[in-house]
This record gives structure tokens, sequence and C-alpha cells, in this order.
């Protein structure tokens, strides 16, 4: 189970950039970096970190902001209010 | 398991046009070309003709096979093209193929309608029809021109696929210590939409649509997840050996970030990976022959290897297998 902050952590080194760059209201439009590529990244992070419980969750292909990451980990009890 | 039945012979033939990064670059400067390459492990790619298609480089994937290894053309008895780039939806290509290359015309022949995971799949057809006595070998030839369904304008699978045919006689070999299987296969329609060529087939596109190939990235890197290493831990059960004495794997050429993922995953060491895509890229079908008939030149395998082949993708469709190599 993740708590908010390893998830921004995750975020920050998938897509290689400075720790508390990433907030609550980054996305997908918000760095150059998380792009498609940058998706990807974030998503293998992901899956990884949680024993590969990430990869039957096909909404995450989507979630391209904090706040939709943490909803979608959150609703499958992978991440902590 | 299939004792004493050999992939004996591998060719395979690449199209005239290679498309480079640095040209792909020069025409799309605001693309960062130099990252998506550092992702993919891709340099460049072949790109077939405006007239020239997958039967067409199947053709001369099959009369490099059969010149180079002076093989009997009438000694042939079977012919499965693995193939998503036929020439038509009918007649069935492999029939066009048998005519041009000669074959008898009591040859076998069959197209399969399979990507990625498809020479394993047709690999498996070949040797259960040498085991019951049907044939007594097979040419399984994989070949594919998906760059003819890309948009110019799609970066990530433009940066990506690449046209090839490749083609493999596989035998009866008593003696030669080949053994190949067990498989496993696993198949899921639930992904269709993810990779996909709407418009390809008879259900009718709706107005304007382009039948452009489309394809999901992250969906199908997290199916690649999901589902490869289960695979690859079902298959090594399956045939009772331990992942430690698998001497090479083949995985689907995807990309080299798929690939190091799935490794990372799997606790397989890059030593025993091929990674076959820098000047070839990903070639749907075609990946797991020409990354063995690289491999093979290069002494990578050797005889009394235990060589292991992972297709997967596009179906969702996934197959696996163990070879120990032998001397045919």
């Amino acid at each position: 189970m993740l708590v908010r902050q390893d998830l921004i952590e995750i975020i920050e080194d998938a897509l290689e950039i400075e720790r508390g760059t990433i907030d609550d209201n980054s996305n997908v439009e918000w760095h150059e970096k998380w792009d498609s590529l940058g998706h990807l990244s974030i998503l293998i992070k992901l899956d990884k970190r949680l024993d590969g419980r990430c990869s039957p969750i096909s909404e995450l292909s989507r979630a391209y902001s904090v706040e939709k990451l943490m909803e979608i980990l959150e609703e499958n009890s992978l991440l902590e209010q | 398991m299939y004792r004493d039945i050999a992939i004996s012979k591998i060719s395979y033939h690449l199209p005239r046009t290679v498309e480079t990064n640095k040209v792909i670059k020069k025409q799309n400067p605001e693309w960062d070309v130099d990252k998506i390459e550092l992702k993919t492990g891709i340099k460049q790619r072949y790109i077939s003709g405006i007239d020239e298609t997958a039967v067409d480089l199947a053709t001369s994937a099959c009369f490099k096979l059969l010149n180079e290894h002076e093989v009997d053309v009438s000694a042939v008895d079977a012919i499965i093209l693995v193939t998503q780039s036929p020439d038509y939806t009918l007649p069935t290509s492999a029939c066009i193929i048998q005519n041009r290359l000669n074959l008898p015309k009591s040859v076998l022949a069959f197209d399969i309608n399979l990507g990625c995971s498809g020479f394993v799949n047709a690999l498996s057809v070949a040797a259960s029809l040498i085991t019951a006595g049907t044939v007594s070998n097979c040419l399984v030839v994989c070949a594919e021109t998906y760059t003819k369904y890309i948009d110019e304008a799609d970066r990530a699978n433009r940066m990506l696929f690449s046209d090839a045919a490749a083609a493999c006689l596989v035998e009866k070999a008593p003696g030669s210590e080949f053994c190949i299987g067990p498989f496993v296969f696993g198949s899921d329609g639930s992904g269709a939409n993810e990779l996909i060529v709407k418009g390809s087939g008879a259900r009718k596109l709706v107005e304007n649509e382009k039948n452009y190939l489309f394809m999901n990235g992250a969906n199908v890197l997290l199916f690649a997840l999901r589902v490869v290493p289960l695979l690859v831990k079902e298959t090594l059960k399956k045939t009772g050996v331990n992942i430690h004495d698998i001497d090479v794997f083949v995985f689907h050429q995807a990309s080299e970030l798929v690939i190091k993922t799935l490794i990372d995953r799997l606790s397989i060491p890059e030593s025993k990976t091929l990674f076959d895509l820098e000047d070839i890229g990903n070639t749907v079908s075609c990946t797991l022959p020409i990354a063995l008939s690289n491999a093979l030149d290069q002494n990578k395998i050797k005889r009394g290897n235990k060589v292991m082949l992972i297709g997967f993708g596009v179906g969702y469709s996934w197959g696996s297998s163990i070879i120990t190599w032998g001397d045919a």
C-alpha cells in the first residue's frame, strides 16, 4: 500500500525530475516530461513498487494527473488516504 | 514436447528502404526523436515499397532459405504463413506463395492471422503436423508490412514498426537432439481495441474514419506486465526447468523499454537476453525468427542451449516455448 508521498516520489523518479516538483495538481499538460513515454515510465515504476498489482488496472493507462492516479489507486485499495 | 523436430534453417529478408531516426528528426523537428530512441532502442526501420507486400517479402525470404541452404523445393510438404498484412482478404496468401515458389501442388498451405505471438503459434502447429505424420517438414514463414497501416503523423507507431519476412524450415531431424516445447498459450480478446486497424476487414468503418493502426501503448504495456511474467513462469513449470537453466531468452522485440522491464521483473540477466531492435525495429511476428537467425550467426546460440521463445501482443495473444537447440 502506498501513501500520497510515495506516489509523488514515484512520479518524480519516473519522469527523472527533482524532488518537490510534483504536487497534487500536477498533470500531463503541466510538465513536458509527462508525455506518453513519461506515462509509461510512471506505470512501470508503480507496478513494480506494488508487486504487479497495477497491471490489471487498465484505467491507469489514461490517468494523466496525480489526482486521477490517486483516485484509481484508492479505489483499488493500493493507496492510503 | 516434440523430440527430434528441428528448426533446421532460418533466413530473412528486409525491404530495401531504410528509414533512420535522423530522417524522421529532419522531417519532424518538433518530435523528441532522441528521447524516443533512448526508450525504444530503435535507430532505424525497414519500409516496404508501395508495390511491395508481405507476400513479396515472404517469397523473397523463402527463396533465400531455399537457395542458401540448398533445400529441394519438391521436398517441401507444408507452408504456414503468419501475417496480418495479407495481399488480399481472399485468397489465402500462403497459396499465392506456393505458386510463386513452385512448391508441389500436394503442399498444405494456410495463413495464420496473428501478430507478435504468431511465430510461437505457427511453430507449435508445424511441430504437431510433423509429429502426427501429416507432413515431414513445414516452411514457417512470418511476413509483415505494418508500416502500410501507419499514419505518417503517428510518432509512436512510426518509430517502432518495421517491415520484414522470415522463413524457417521445421523438419524431422532424428538424432539432432533438438527438442521443441512444451508450449503455453493464451488469448484475451478484451484487448482487441487496444491494438487494431479498424476498417481492415468486413466490419465497416464509420464514415470518414481512417483505417490506420491504433495502439494504446500504455494499455498494451500493462497487458505485457500482467501476462508475460506469468507466461514465463508457467512455461518453466510445464517444462520442469528452473529459470537459471535457460541459456537464452528471446522475447518478442516490442521495444527495449518493454524487454528491459520484463527481464527486471523476472530477474533475468541482460546477458542472457537477445536485443535485436536497434537496426531492424519491431517487425511484429518476424522478430523472433530474425532474432534467432542473428543469434545463430553470432554464435550466441549453441548446440545444447535451452532457448526460451516468448511472443505477446495484438489480440491480445501470447505464447511461449522452450527449445533445446540441437544440430540439424
